[in-house]
This record gives structure tokens, sequence and C-alpha cells, in this order.
């Protein structure tokens, strides 16, 4: 398939999801379930990864800086460095690999057992039912396991520059503190919802372009996930281009 | 009323349909004979404006499928039971949400309301008290049940089979073709079944359509075909 013909499809696929009537009354519960989902389910992993991106992250940055700069700059590079890139992105990738695979193998193995068709025998939009449930439902969770993610990383990487790097708490609070921008803070998660959008929307279209049985679901499934990883490093690189130079 | 004009449907290179016509009356059952790989389930989807054919048209009570907008199809699709093949039930949902989900979406019924009707339609179907199983807890043919439970959730005018009986032991064909027979008997609804098994069809259907490269073979009835 073309990429030409395939973005038609990806933009098609879209205002058939986005652009019918919502029907909230039914769709907000199944949005809920796909919060708890994705955010509680993600949870876990999200910490673990939170912690050590923090380890990394202050280890790697006194590496570079200490010496060179004074002390508070470990804190000033420390909050930026989570805020804005580390916090969003870190997370989008393990939102990316877990839940926009399981959109694509689940909506790709209803496609390939009729199931899809079995709700629009139904006079049931599977746009409705089954793609904007989860695009919502990611625009809410992912922000929420950014915030998760930040202020695990920053606390880890804080604890790591007093008791491993031997970082005075005064010098490293200080950068925090002082040079802490809430415009930092927003900027990542208003990143984080294009990255939400991005990922959800990869997961579902491919899983609607399922085609073939087993083999084509995982077709679907990996084109899904390497999809919205492009994704997120294009959006980034755009978003960086335009707002953080 | 249904009438199927000159549909006209390939894929690639292979014409799997080449201008099939016939008529469903109302509270008639025909059903479409022929071996695997003829294009019965591809004609069915067709008729169900599932598949849109290559030309061709399909009529209900005069309406063309093909100028019929999303809203009128949808519309159209809550007269039409469908039962697939492999039965398509929704894995992540019990019997009882399965057959309620279309009651759910579009009547906006009160709670009692909806469990007595998906009550009635266990108690149709032979499955009451088999509510809370998933899909994954059933047999074949519980499978098949619960699929046309599901297809007669919104009492449609229309039922469509596509191979209601494949697979499945004796006792659960019996059953199930009891049931088909029944739903014309007593409730009058129109159906289409799509088989291969000449005894389902034998079974069922009061008219038989033969279908054979692409074309319908042969026009007969239950009593010509078993005389023939």
């Amino acid at each position: 398939m073309g990429l030409g013909r395939g973005i038609v499809q990806f933009i098609t696929f879209l205002a058939r999801t986005l652009f019918i009537p919502w029907k909230m009354h039914r769709t907000i519960p199944r949005v809920t379930d796909q919060v708890f989902e994705i955010g509680i389910g993600s949870l876990p992993m999200v910490i673990v990864m939170a912690i050590f991106v923090g380890l990394t992250t202050a280890i790697q940055t006194a590496y570079q800086t200490l010496g060179i700069v004074p002390k508070y700059f470990l804190g000033i590079a420390i909050g930026r460095m989570i805020l804005i890139e580390f916090g969003p992105v870190f997370t989008a990738f393990v939102v990316a690999g877990r839940s926009a695979s399981a959109m694509a193998a689940e909506i790709g193995t209803m496609r390939v057992t009729e199931q899809i068709d079995a709700l629009e025998m139904m006079a049931i939009d599977p746009y409705r039912y089954l793609s904007l449930p989860r695009i919502l439902g990611t625009l809410v969770a992912l922000p929420i396991l950014v915030v998760f993610t930040e202020l695990i990383a920053i606390l880890t990487a804080i604890l790591t520059s007093i008791y491993l790097l031997k970082v005075p708490f005064s010098d490293l609070s200080y950068g925090l503190i002082h040079h802490f921008r809430f415009n930092d803070l927003i900027g990542g998660l208003v990143k984080a919802l294009f990255f939400a959008f991005l990922i959800a929307s990869s997961g579902c279209y491919f899983g609607f372009q399922a085609t073939g049985g087993a083999k084509g679901v995982g077709k679907a499934v990996t084109k899904a996930v390497v999809t919205s990883l492009i994704l997120i490093f294009a959006f980034d690189f755009i978003n960086a281009l335009l707002f953080f130079r | 009323m249904i009438q199927v004009s000159n549909i006209h449907k390939r894929f690639g290179d292979q014409v799997v349909l080449d201008g099939v016509s016939f008529e469903v009356a109302d509270k008639e059952i025909v059903v479409i004979l022929g071996p695997s790989g003829t294009g019965k389930t591809v004609l069915l989807k067709i008729i169900a404006g599932l598949i849109k054919p290559d030309a061709g048209d399909v009529f209900f009570d005069g309406k063309s499928l093909q100028k019929m907008g999303p809203k009128e199809i949808s519309e159209l699709r809550r007269q039409i039971g469908f039962v697939f093949q492999n039965s398509a039930l929704f894995d992540s949902l019990n019997v009882y949400k399965n057959i309620g989900i279309a009651i759910e979406e579009h009547t906006g019924w009160r709670r009692e309301k909806r469990y007595d009707r998906v009550h009635q339609i266990l108690e149709i179907i032979g499955l009451t008290g088999k509510e809370k199983l998933l899909p994954k807890d059933l047999s074949g043919g519980m499978m098949k049940l619960v699929a046309i439970g599901r297809a007669l959730a919104l009492d449609p005018t229309y039922l469509f089979y596509d191979e209601p009986t494949a697979g499945l032991d004796p006792i659960m064909k019996a059953r199930i073709i009891e049931l088909i027979v029944s739903f014309r008997d007593y409730f009058h609804k129109s159906g289409i079944v799509v088989t291969h098994d000449l005894e389902t069809a034998q079974a069922i259907g009061s008219r038989l359509l033969m279908l054979k490269y692409g074309k319908i073979e042969k026009i007969t009835t239950i009593e010509k075909e078993r005389y023939e």
C-alpha cells in the first residue's frame, strides 16, 4: 500500500471516528473502562520506568555538568529534562508498547472474526463503539501517567543526587524550584495529549485494517507500535522546533 | 419482500458472482445451496449491505439498498438479524450482554424491560441459566444458539443465516433447524439461509437456489428436489 493511500485511509478513519454523533451517554462508560485499562494497567510499568529514568538522568547530568557549571545547574537540568522531554516521551513509549499493540490486536481480532461486521449488522457504528472510547480514554490516561512519571523520576533523581552523587539538597532545590517554569510542565502535558492521540489512533486504525487471520493481526500490531513510535519521535521534533528554540 | 437484482462481484480476476437475481417473499425462507467457495457468503453479505457489489442492486420492499444513505442503512439493519458462520460473538461480553447489546444501543428501554427481553430470547433458544457464561465457555452449538438469539434481539423482519448448521452434531443441527423453521412458521420472519448441506436445505427451505460458478444454476422447490 502506498504511503499516500495510507494517509488518505488514516484521515478517513479519523473522520469516521471523530465526526459522528458521539452519543456520550453510551460512550462515557466505555471511556471510563479505557482510562482504567490504560491508566491502571500501565502504572506498574510506568513506575519502574520512571525510577530508572530518574536514576539515569541524575547520573548522566552530573557526569556532564559537575565541575564545569555550578551544582545548582543539576537541579535545573533534571527538572527541565524530565518535565519537557523524558516524562512525556518515555511514558508515551510505554503506553505505545502496551496499549497501541493491545488496541490493534483486539480490534484486529474482531475484524478477522467478523465481530465488527456483527456490530455493523446491529446498526452499531464500530468506530464510535471501538475507536472513540479508546482515543478519548488515552487522552485522559496518558497525561495522568505523565504526571506520575515526572513526580517519581524527579524524586528518584533528587535522592540519587543527594545520596549517590553527594550534591547538597540546598543546591538541587535552588535549581529545581527557582528555575521551575510552569510553562515547562504545561508544555509537557500538552505534548502528552498529542502523543495520546497518535498512539490510540494508530492502534485503532491498524486494528481496523487487519485482514487474513492471526498473521494479519500480528502484522497490524507491529505496524501500530512502529507507526506510533515514529509519530511520537516526529511530533516531538516538530514541537521542539516550534516551542523550545 | 427482498429482490436481488443482477448482482455481479469479482475479487481481482476471479468472478465470484455473475448476474445473480432472485426474490424472497414475505414469510418465506429461501435456501442458497452450493459447494464451499462458490460465493454464497459474499452474496449474503452483499444482500445485507456489508459488501458492495460491482453491479446490481438489492431492494427491500422496493427500496434500493445502493441508494440508501447511512441513516437508512442503519434503520434497515435494525430489521435484519444476521447469524454469522463462526457466530462472531463478542469475546469480552457474556451471553446476556451479547444478546442485549443491540437492545441497549437502540431501544432506550429501562433495565427491567431489557432484562425481560433477553430472558425471553434465552428461553426461546433454550439457554436459560447460561447468561453469565463467556463465549470461550460455550460449545460450538451453544455459540450458534447465542448468535441466533442476538440476531432476534430487535425482533427483526428478516433473518439471514450463514451456514447455520456447519460443524454441528446431529442433535444440535436438528435443534437449530427446528428454531429456524419455527421463526418462519410462528414469528413470520422472512429469511435467507446459506448452506452447503443438502439435508439442512431440505429441512428448512420452501425454495432452493443452487449457486454454481457465480450464477444461480437452478431454482427449485424442496418437493421437486426430493423427487429428483
